[in-house]
């Protein structure tokens, strides 16, 4: 097997809260509405392997 | 949410990402805040992720110090990997530029990542010899891999087989005992049938230098079955995968690989 080079990604996004003792809120739609949604939080798209 | 391999495929390229895991932060305009590439350990995980929420350590928090006067190394060179870690070459070329000229020190990491960018940069851009150059310039660059496998890569891309075996010969000989890069170049001769016979050799060493690393040393077993199956020696195959499958009996794909092996052996009216 070549692990060099990673072949799988998948995407999450989650609106990040702007106070200190805030968890995540997972967004349930796609990265388009999440950014009319967001306002002044950022946003993390997560891209991981699917193995 | 979890989305698509299509939209996530859209959203990883147009934001130049390159490997996982990636995390990508955006504002509500699309634009780039910052990017975490690669595993890092929870609690300095937690750090980076507080440090960009408050807009610290990212590559605007730079440009201010660096337009505000405060230019150093460690600035400098943290613009210009801010800006390689989105793809923006030019401006990465541009900082990097900026640290070789102003603060030439060969010892330097930052010194030596810079050179390292500039010739990768060149080779890429049509002067086939930057990187070999590059490699003879600093011998004990960190780097120095990494060289190699960009040429190793972009010669697999162009096709140009013969200049992709003479890089890998020179990395195995500049790296003999390397097992990341013996397994990469037997399972490279396996994807192009090229070399079989050295390359089982050449995996089989890398397993034997792995042998402190059992789940590397499984994933090398996978490649020294996959260059017997291309061998068509299948039993030897079907062997090799079963040792894989000993260290790491949940792994599927090493699963599939047995099947894979068993279903040529079958092909072939031999007994299974």
């Amino acid at each position: 097997m070549n692990t060099h080079q990673s072949k799988y990604y998948l995407l999450s996004v989650l609106l990040f809260m702007g106070c200190q003792s805030s968890s995540y809120n997972w967004y349930s739609g796609n990265f388009e509405e999440a950014k009319t949604v967001v306002g002044s939080k950022l946003i993390l798209l997560d891209f991981y392997t699917e193995t | 949410m979890d989305a698509n391999k299509e939209e996530a495929r859209k959203v990883f390229d147009e934001y130049k990402c390159k490997g996982v895991p990636h995390l990508l932060f955006v504002d509500n305009k699309g634009n780039e805040v910052d990017r975490i590439i690669g595993y890092l350990p929870p609690s300095e995980y937690l750090a980076r992720i507080q440090d960009i929420r408050n807009n610290k350590y990212t590559l605007n928090d730079y440009l201010a110090q660096y337009e505000n006067g405060n230019a150093n190394a460690e600035l400098i060179a943290g613009i210009a990997m801010k800006y390689e870690d989105r793809g923006d070459s030019d401006n990465a070329k541009e900082f990097y530029k900026i640290l070789i000229k102003d603060y030439p020190d060969p010892t330097s990491e930052y010194y030596q990542r810079g050179t390292y960018f500039l010739a990768s940069d060149a080779f890429k851009n049509g002067i086939p010899m930057a990187l070999n150059a590059y490699i003879v310039s600093f011998p004990d660059s960190p780097f120095i891999e990494e060289a190699f496998y960009t040429m190793a890569y972009h010669f697999a891309d162009k096709e140009m087989r013969e200049d992709e075996l003479k890089v890998y010969a020179q990395m195995l000989s500049h790296f003999p005992d390397n097992t990341g890069i013996l397994n990469s170049y037997a399972w490279r001769m396996a994807e192009i049938e090229i070399n079989l016979e050295d390359a089982l050799v050449k995996v089989k060493r890398a397993v034997k230098l792995s042998e402190d690393d059992p789940n590397s040393q499984a994933n090398i077993i996978d490649t020294e079955a996959e260059v017997l199956w291309k061998l068509k020696r299948f039993d030897a195959a079907i062997e090799a995968i079963e040792r894989a499958i000993i260290i790491d009996g949940e792994n599927q794909y090493f699963k599939d690989q047995k099947e894979k092996f068993i279903q040529s052996k079958k092909e072939t009216g031999q007994p299974v």
